[in-house]
């Protein structure tokens, strides 16, 4: 246990339809890119929910720098960990601005106003996201990318050490897949945050990733460096697919072999 | 709050004081602005146009004030909690619960007159909140996998089947007279005694009291329960809360009032076009908005046929039916 840690010890999880259950053990260090991968219905957005406090755990305990989650309040974890779904949709006409504006509320008491330093949170979030022209636009009519982009200046805005992402870049083209990792990364680094990304987007995060779990089944499978992405056997063994890397300016890269 | 929106606000006070005063004014009985203000100041020199202000149009007009109060928060709480601009105490099949639970308790006698005040209250409240919990359970929200459409579905049903079960107690008890259930599923506003009156007053602020600081959490529940949570809020205490507040609301006004439907559809929508989705706006303006149309529309119930008078409940649901598939049409297609 450390403070500088998100820890999942031995969770189990069961559904209530009971046709799914996933246990795992997954350690998350501030100021890296831990990379969830997994093939679809793997257990990856349940692993990461179970993380964020969204679902409990039937056993086993997460520690959140080193306190138990579920001794924690709502607005304690949330002063300390953003979720960013993959995909937000609202029936209601809120401004981008007041969807970035609820990273706010864990701070606040019932009518205490936003002030100075709020505001300032809100704008620098949203510049820091290019997205300060989208403020004022009804969120129903953003774009999927740019709903997104919303999303991710709350989840800044919510100055919370823990981001999690589940399938963030489903939504964007190549090269903005490849500034939202950088993004990530330089956050990670430089306001020394702890990011888990739930993503399918391996050769990717054979790039960023500090360090990666590797889930199947409702079980992770292997987790540790990146370097367990170069593992062909086990790629083929999850994916169904033969994998090749290869160097470029000294770096690894992944990539699928397509058969031809 | 900007400043468009406080414009906004001040021109529905102004408004609110307007229709209340044209609304305590207009009646089968006419009489002009002087002598209703005569009234209204230092008393009438007629006995009869201080009775009919005082004992017969006030209590009404504010009756019909609160419950559109009740109306429209209710149905602003379900559809921040159900993500559905179509949700509704009438729609969801709530008033008719609350319906059937007042006569249920009428039939079998077991609501006795405690203080001087009937205990109807208590079983149209008990009706409304037995019926959401159903409702919510069986479009599978229990379990975290709510279809909002069957949601719908399963209200509107519900309703049907409420209202049907009204007429055959009804049917059971007095064949002949069959005035209190058309009374309960076409609701209308009565006058009541000032002494009931405080009652439903003394409800009312019970039900609104506890919502006024939810604004936030109303924005957040209403994006998605996950979002809501992930931004701090405790959705299962919101959950419960809403319940609770919805079917005290609904349920107490159906034992005064029958089953008006609609209100809170129409409402919280024309509050939204005018004030945008933050329901730190959306709950006072909902309170103003609510009781301003719902004083308009019986005032208008009252007047257009007169002197025979059509229960508000009909006149909402003229309004309020096609109101709703035209909301049901346009979010179709969005979809």
């Amino acid at each position: 246990m450390s403070g500088k840690m998100l820890e999942l010890n031995n969770i189990s999880f069961q559904y209530y339809t009971g046709s799914f259950s996933v246990e795992a053990e997954l350690v998350a260090r501030k100021s890296e890119l831990t990379v969830i991968v997994g093939p679809n219905g793997a257990g990856k957005s349940t692993i990461l929910k179970l993380a964020a406090g969204l679902l409990r755990p039937s056993a086993g305990k997460i520690f959140l720098e080193a306190k138990k989650l579920s001794v924690m309040s709502r607005k304690e974890i949330a002063s300390k960990l953003a979720y960013i779904p993959s995909e937000t949709n609202s029936v209601f006409e809120f401004t981008g601005r007041e969807i970035v504006e609820m990273g706010r509320y864990a701070r606040k008491a019932p009518f205490e106003p936003m002030n100075e330093s709020d505001q300032r949170a809100i704008e620098n979030a949203l510049a820091m996201v290019d997205a300060s022209e989208l403020e004022n636009r009804d969120f129903r009519n953003l774009s999927s990318g740019e709903r997104q982009r919303i999303m991710l200046a709350r989840a800044i805005a919510q100055e919370a050490n823990w981001l999690l992402f589940d399938e963030p870049t489903v939504h964007l083209d190549i090269k903005h897949q490849i500034e939202f990792f950088k993004l990530l990364k330089k956050f990670a680094v430089s306001e020394n945050k702890g990011l888990i990304v739930v993503t399918h987007e391996i050769s990717i995060a054979s790039i960023f990733a500090d360090s990666v779990a590797v889930v199947s089944n409702g079980r992770v499978i292997r987790s540790g460096s990146r370097e367990i992405l170069f593992d062909k056997k086990l790629l083929f063994e999850i994916f169904g697919v033969n994998f090749e890397f290869i160097n470029i300016h000294g770096n690894k890269v992944l990539f699928p072999q397509a058969g031809i | 709050m900007k400043m468009r929106y406080k414009v906004y606000f001040v021109l529905l006070a102004i408004i609110w004081i307007l229709a209340f005063f044209i609304c305590l004014k207009v009646g089968a009985i006419e009489m002009s602005w002087k002598e209703f203000s005569k009234a209204l100041i230092k008393g009438s020199d007629e006995e009869i146009v201080n009775t009919i202000i005082f004992n017969l149009r006030l209590p009404r007009l504010l009756l019909a004030a609160l419950t559109g109060v009740a109306l429209s928060i209710s149905g602003l709480l379900f559809q921040a909690l159900l993500k559905n601009p179509l949700a509704e105490p009438y729609i969801l099949g709530i008033s008719g619960g609350a319906g059937a639970g007042m006569m249920l308790a009428f039939a079998t006698g077991i609501s006795p007159i405690l203080f001087g005040f009937s205990t109807l209250p208590l079983y149209s409240f008990l009706g409304a909140l037995i019926t959401i919990i159903f409702v919510y359970s069986f479009a599978g929200g229990h379990k975290n996998e709510l279809h909002v459409n069957t949601l719908l579905l399963v209200g509107i049903a519900l309703q049907a089947i409420l209202s049907a079960f009204i007429l055959f107690i009804q049917n059971i008890l007095e064949p002949i007279d069959m005035a209190r259930a058309f009374a309960i599923i076409m609701g209308r506003i009565p006058s009541l005694e000032w002494a009931q009156l405080s009652f439903v007053f003394f409800v009312t602020f019970l039900g609104i009291i506890p919502i006024i600081p939810l604004g936030r959490s109303l924005n957040a529940l209403s994006l998605g329960d996950e979002n809501a949570l992930s931004v701090g809020i405790s959705v299962e205490g919101m959950k419960r809360l809403i319940f609770l507040i919805a079917s005290l609301l609904t349920g107490s006004f159906v034992a005064f009032t029958g089953i008006i439907g609609f209100v809170g559809i129409i409402v919280p929508h024309i509050a939204r076009l005018i004030f945008g989705a933050d329901h730190r706006r959306l709950i006072p303006v909902s309170i103003i908005g609510g009781s301003l149309f719902l004083m308009v529309s019986d005032t208008l119930a009252r007047t257009i046929f007169s002197p025979t008078e059509l229960p508000v409940g009909v006149l909402t649901a003229i309004i309020g039916g096609p109101f709703f598939l035209f909301l049901l049409a346009r979010d179709g297609k969005k979809r």
